[in-house]
């Protein structure tokens, strides 16, 4: 497959290739691909180009700039776009492809020795044709280029990646996709260093030693509110609830039906009513998790009729989705939301159906970064998901007070996360962890809890 | 005393934010491609440039993780091989507002399936404060079906807090015992 020794590199140069993939190109070029491609160092030299097709707008620079230089080129892109004078590498790039490529070159110039001599009219001409235009200086102009150029039609638009891609943004939370947009999504981008410097600011953790303490003192009272502050205790004293009785068993009713019927749902309750919006995993409601109402509320056993379920019409959702534009603050993560309910409601305590003799298997992980943690959380799930047990043993094996775990399970069946079925909780076990780092990730895991996450 | 040196890479599609979130993480200013690159003339280098975002976690004065974001547009094989090995896991970042989600995490999960299946994944949903279909139970059905068991956390790139917690979680799914 590698070239005969006696041939000499093919000479090439690198057009419409964004930044990290050129420097992909030459630190192949410059290793393993030394003896097929060189770079060229002048335009003189050049015997084939490798253009990126993918890349916005490369297809229209080509024809505007060089259709006519008659040099061969090497075509990277996902779809082959059957052009003349080329030999198309199909992305995923590869080595291999890509020295195949230099050869089909080289036979394509040995078969058609006009390729050369066009080239050479070329040279001469150089003065004449139109400058190649400077390689722009950064992503942000290359992005604002091809955004103009997306106005037009091009004769492969499909293979252009999206620049704001999606046409299904939510109105209420997003501005609307249109070329402004588009420029300022762009501007966003550069702007994106200072952003996150800005983030990590607000990040900071408080300074002084009274801010800390205080802090701590908060975090703690929630992690009561949510778990419960019960020592461990016996299978048979341990504290249960009968979730039917509360709030929480409408809201995953309402979510399951949700979910069923690919409509809004609301949960009517006074005083406030909660809107599930399945697809897009959101919850409205004018309740706050951190409230002492909603603590209160979530706590407060439910009268039979007293809350019900409705299905939104269209016009009501409508209705909906102007008053989620125009109270953005009323807007909740389902999977959040529904995960504090139910940990709220039980504080620690156990379902009334729960067997505690049965092995279960947390199927999925909770969605870490959004929903509200609390001590030794992300290892239960870990442990869980690894190691399907009963919930005094996950408790036993982490070394950890049991209403964790309990919590855990509350918070997780709440979200339907939770594998029952026998033969699929056995299925789950998993062979070995696959730490091969030592005592390095035990570390790195110290290291990430004190700059704050989860646990 | 030597120092113990490890990997942690961050793929995804181009404008998933694994350059922020490496930003965002990071013990030194990042090294961006980007910024290397610009400095490159046309004539050949043969020392070349970083071809990826890197950063750094120093975990005690003798211990590092690299942090490694693969090229996002692109898929250089050649060049994932080189990246992944010696890498203790993957972090896989989705942006959802692309055309066809289930589409790249079909390719990047396939892309490093053999490292995968030797090491650990967890995917990271960004920009669903943009566009929140689909949500986080299609990739978890996605993945499902693909046959991957992973982590899947919504997180938005330029927190420090939402990136510790993927690392968290990849750290956990390799060793569930760490403590």
């Amino acid at each position: 497959m590698l070239q005969k020794s006696s041939e000499k590199p093919l000479i090439v140069e690198l057009m419409d290739i964004s930044k990290q993939n050129e420097a992909i190109l030459k630190f192949f070029i410059s290793g393993i691909g030394k003896k097929v491609f060189n770079i060229a160092n002048s335009s003189a030299e050049v015997e084939a180009y490798i253009i990126d097709y993918d890349f916005p707008g490369a297809q229209a620079h080509w024809d505007e700039l060089y259709s006519n230089s008659g040099i061969p080129r090497i075509i990277l892109s996902t779809n082959d776009p059957k052009e003349d004078r080329s030999v198309w590498v199909s992305k995923p790039l590869s080595s291999k492809n890509l020295i195949a490529a230099a050869i089909s070159i080289k036979e394509l110039q040995k078969k058609s020795p006009q390729l050369k001599k066009t080239q050479e009219v070329n040279d001469d001409a150089e003065e004449l044709m139109p400058e190649k235009p400077q390689a722009i200086p950064s992503n942000l102009n290359r992005k604002r280029i091809a955004s103009s150029f997306n106005k037009t039609p091009f004769k492969n638009n499909k293979l252009l990646p999206p620049l704001v891609s999606s046409t299904k943004q939510e109105s209420h939370i997003s501005a609307k996709e249109n070329p402004q947009h588009v420029t300022t999504e762009a501007i966003k981008h550069e702007k994106k260093t200072q952003h996150i410097e800005q983030k990590k600011n607000t990040e900071k953790k408080p300074k002084t030693q009274e801010e800390i303490e205080a802090a701590k003192i908060q975090r703690e009272k929630r992690w009561v509110e949510l778990c419960g502050d019960r020592d461990d205790t016996s299978t048979s004293e341990i504290p249960r609830f009968t979730q039917e009785n509360y709030f929480i068993s409408k809201l995953i009713g309402g979510a399951r039906l949700a979910k069923q019927s690919q409509q809004t749902v609301e949960v009517k309750s006074t005083p406030h009513s909660v809107f599930i919006l399945p697809n897009e995993h959101l919850i409205f409601t004018e309740f706050s998790v951190n409230d002492d109402e909603f603590i209160k509320f979530s706590r407060t056993e439910v009268t039979s009729g007293e809350m019900s379920l409705h299905i939104l019409s269209s016009i009501e959702a409508g209705k909906l989705e102007l008053k989620m534009s125009e109270s953005p603050e009323h807007i909740h993560n389902l999977e959040s939301f529904i995960w504090t309910n139910s940990l709220l409601t039980s504080q620690g305590r156990l379902p009334t159906t729960l067997d505690l003799d049965k092995k279960t298997a947390l199927k999925y992980w909770p969605s870490f970064a959004r929903i509200e943690a609390f001590p030794y959380s992300m290892r239960i799930a870990a442990l869980w998901h690894h190691s399907p047990d009963t919930l005094l043993e996950m408790s036993t094996k982490l070394g950890i007070p049991q209403r964790y775990v309990f919590a855990f399970y509350n918070g997780a069946d709440a979200l339907d996360l939770i594998e029952r079925d026998p033969k699929k909780v056995k299925q789950q076990m998993k062979a070995k962890p696959k730490n091969n780092g030592g005592g390095l990730i035990s570390r790195l895991f110290k290291r990430l809890l004190k700059g704050g996450g989860a646990s | 005393m030597s120092v113990v040196n490890r990997k942690i890479i961050f793929t995804g599609p181009v404008g998933s934010g694994k350059t922020t979130a490496i930003v965002s993480i990071s013990d030194i200013a990042p090294v961006t491609t980007d910024q290397s690159a610009s400095d490159m003339t046309k004539k050949r280098k043969s020392d070349t440039t970083v071809a990826m975002d890197y950063g750094v976690i120093n975990v005690s004065e003798n211990e590092r993780v690299h942090l490694y974001g693969t090229p996002g547009q692109e898929r250089f094989d050649f060049m994932w091989n080189i990246l992944t090995k010696g890498g203790i896991g993957l972090i896989l970042l989705m942006d959802n507002t692309r055309q066809d989600p289930y589409q790249d995490l079909k390719f990047y999960t396939g892309a490093f399936k053999e490292f995968i299946d030797e090491q650990q994944m967890v995917v990271g949903i960004t920009r669903m404060d943009l566009q929140r279909t689909p949500n986080i139970d299609d990739y978890r059905k996605w993945l499902d079906e693909l046959g991957y068991s992973a982590p899947v956390f919504e997180i938005d790139a330029r927190s420090r807090k939402d990136v510790s917690v993927l690392i968290q979680g990849l750290l956990l799914s390799l060793d569930p015992g760490v403590s």
